[in-house]
């Protein structure tokens, strides 16, 4: 039936074509890939086939996911044999929408924020690769007073074949010139292993004032979670200010978060690597904090900035810290810039601490006559658990440049024990090539080790799984 | 499997005749007021960069957009931050204190990003006056500033500057604008001698 409906609706295109109000844009990304891993699934193939179609008031998309099987992010579960359970072929977003002068309406998949995103966020998490999107009902007003309203359900997180089911509406209106006022209130009604329904509401205002020198934002929630007949209370407050004088920059943020934690909110870290106090709970369940930045632009040459953050949770057996100080330099032709990170934390219950800095020396330069790119790094990890303290470093280099039409990336990143062992240690090189094959197409091939994370190459940003074997992949955008 | 094929032959035939034109949008800018894409049309040339703050090839493309929002007047350099709400601050202090010349909007929850279908950023589109999208870009590498220039110059109409020869500059080393918008004062290119 789904498919008869998807078929209907593109011959239903097709008569459209002859006005050029039809606009259709997609994009195919098809993935082999050759892992060297101990695993006697070392072949996987991937596709993802997206498009969206425009045609005067109305808009639609889909997209097609083929995991072959599913790539998972942790390379502590590398799979012996095929599971059934991690192939999938199927579409996995569908939605359509109307919209005409300031109203709107979005029916399906759902990527929406009320505010800030503390009370309410429906979106898919790329970093952790999970999915907190709703498929929902979604009606907006555009005007001077914006006004929405959501009904939607997801896959529920005890029962996969059932649904938790999230509601509410969220309100912003300018007061005055410079300052807007909103509110939100949301519901959830989340499914619990007894086949019941646990309830959760919440409620939350915001003000956010901005002028030329002045930025602030200030939001504070209540949540009100009922089980059986107790009723579970957490709050959630967060407020940031920027300001700027001439070339001169200042910033604070606050945060204060207790029995703040849900599927449907995303709610700001306050510290300049978006680290968490502790990495066994979730930040909102308990955790206060502060932090503070500069920024200084000197003769357009040089710009310097600096941001520091510690949070600490009620009864502050868990603390950390969190700073990053960073010098841009424009030199000539070339760019450079020198940053250190650290980021140290505490844990008095479990009797545990740790830290981690980084220098990073970065350039953008002519090297016999081709523009390169250098960065280079070199983390070292002291961690103390038990009064067993150990230490170890993880140097990184990089170095992207292009020959013409083909850019090249050489990366080589090792993990030694000791640097007496530096030489001894193992060493994971890496390349990655990307070339343009036609217009809208670029054929990526990546050979090598990577730990995964966040990586930015060739010019582009993505995140990637550990991963050790080749790659190959094929992007194709019309 | 054959409805899949069936799916994907359709969509291979309507491709070819699709009009490559951006989608209208509204977005929000710094101080929260809405720019929609008519707004920012018939001026001259637009670039959309979509970036977002953690991205360091992005933050690198800056200078060179400013300098080409700087060097052509009619062109209209828009930055799209595809930041989580709770990183916008970030990167709105960012750009804020760079004083570039761009019109800086918001998209948080992705929704032109999806329609561009914009995955990694930075990802650029060039259009025309009129919106019609003339050349688009994932990634910024060393060099891709002049292939953006290259486009803005032939929709400017200007001649290639390699053909064009050496800068010149106005007698009294005022800044000089041409019949196209081109801003001589860092270029020193004459746009109406060329026409």
């Amino acid at each position: 039936m789904k498919w008869k409906l998807v078929i209907i609706l593109v011959s239903m295109m097709l008569p459209l074509l002859a006005q050029n109000t039809l606009q259709i844009n997609g994009i195919n990304e098809a993935e082999f890939v050759y892992r060297t891993a101990e695993d006697s699934l070392n072949a996987y193939f991937s596709d993802e086939f997206g498009f969206n179609l425009a045609y005067r008031d109305f808009n639609f998309g889909m997209k097609f996911i083929s995991d072959l099987p599913k790539y998972s992010n942790e390379q502590t579960q590398l799979m012996d044999e095929i599971d059934p359970n991690r192939l999938s072929v199927e579409w996995e977003e569908l939605y359509a929408g109307f919209s005409r002068e300031n109203f709107s309406i979005h029916v399906g998949t759902t990527e929406e924020t009320f505010g800030n995103g503390i009370v309410f966020r429906s979106f898919k998490d790329l970093e952790f690769d999970e999915d907190h999107r709703l498929q929902s009902f979604l009606m907006r007003y555009d005007g001077a007073l914006k006004l929405k309203g959501i009904y939607g359900a997801i896959d529920s997180e005890t029962n996969a074949s059932r649904y938790d089911i999230a509601y509410g509406a969220d309100a912003e209106y300018p007061l005055f010139a410079g300052l807007r006022l909103g509110a939100s209130a949301m519901a959830f009604r989340n499914l619990n292993p007894m086949n019941t329904y646990s309830y959760q509401d919440v409620f939350g205002g915001r003000m956010h004032y901005s002028t030329s020198s002045l930025e602030g934002f200030g939001e504070y929630a209540l949540s009100k979670r009922y089980k059986s007949d107790l009723i579970q209370q957490g709050h959630a407050a967060y407020a940031n200010v920027d300001y700027y004088v001439s070339d001169l920059q200042f910033g604070a943020a606050y945060k204060n978060y207790l029995g703040f934690d849900y599927r449907q909110n995303d709610i700001p870290l306050a510290n300049y690597h978006g680290e968490t106090l502790a990495d066994v709970s979730a930040s909102g369940m308990d955790e206060e904090g502060w932090q503070a930045r500069a920024a200084y632009a000197l003769f357009d040459n040089y710009y310097f900035s600096a941001d520091y953050a510690e949070a600490w949770d009620r009864s502050e057996d868990r603390r950390m810290n969190d700073l990053y100080v960073a010098l841009d330099m424009t030199l000539g032709s070339g760019s450079y810039q020198v940053a250190w990170s650290q980021i140290e934390k505490v844990d008095d219950g479990l009797s545990a601490w740790q830290k981690e800095y980084y220098p990073t020396l970065a350039g953008d330069m002519r090297l016999f006559g081709l523009p390169v790119h250098i960065k280079g790094e070199f983390k070292v990890m002291e961690k103390r658990k038990n009064e067993k303290e150990t230490e170890h470093y993880e140097p990184q280099i990089q170095a992207d440049f292009a020959l013409d039409k083909l850019s090249v990336s050489l990366g080589l990143q090792s993990w030694w024990e000791e640097f007496d062992t530096a030489i001894d240690s193992k060493y994971n090189p890496n390349i990655e090539l990307k070339y343009p094959l036609f217009t809208h197409s670029d054929l990526v091939v990546f050979a090598g080790k990577e730990q995964g994370g966040k990586v930015c190459r060739n010019g582009v940003c993505k995140f990637v799984a550990p991963f050790e074997g080749i790659k190959a992949e094929l992007t194709t955008r019309f | 499997m054959r409805k899949i094929l069936t799916l994907l032959a359709m969509l291979i035939i309507i491709m070819p005749v699709f009009a490559g034109k951006m989608p209208d949008f509204k977005l929000s800018d710094m101080s929260g007021k809405d720019i929609s894409l008519e707004s920012l049309l018939g001026r001259g040339p637009v670039i959309i960069d979509f970036w977002a703050d953690y991205c360091k090839p992005c933050k690198e493309a800056m200078p060179a957009l400013n300098t080409l929002a700087e060097k052509y007047e009619d062109i209209t350099v828009v930055m799209i931050s595809i930041d989580a709400p709770k990183a916008q601050a970030r990167a709105k202090s960012y750009l804020k204190s760079k004083n570039f010349k761009f019109v800086t909007l918001f998209d948080p929850d992705k929704k032109l990003a999806k329609q561009m279908n914009v995955v990694n950023p930075p990802h650029s589109f060039m259009l025309d006056n009129t919106g019609e999208i003339v050349y688009s870009h994932v990634g910024f590498e060393a060099g891709t500033e002049k292939v953006y220039e290259g486009h803005i110059r032939n929709m400017l109409g200007l001649k290639d500057e390699a053909e064009h020869g050496q800068h010149k500059h106005g007698e009294d080393g005022e800044h000089k604008h041409g019949e196209n918008g081109e801003h001589c004062g860092n270029c020193g290119n004459h746009a109406a001698e060329e026409k």
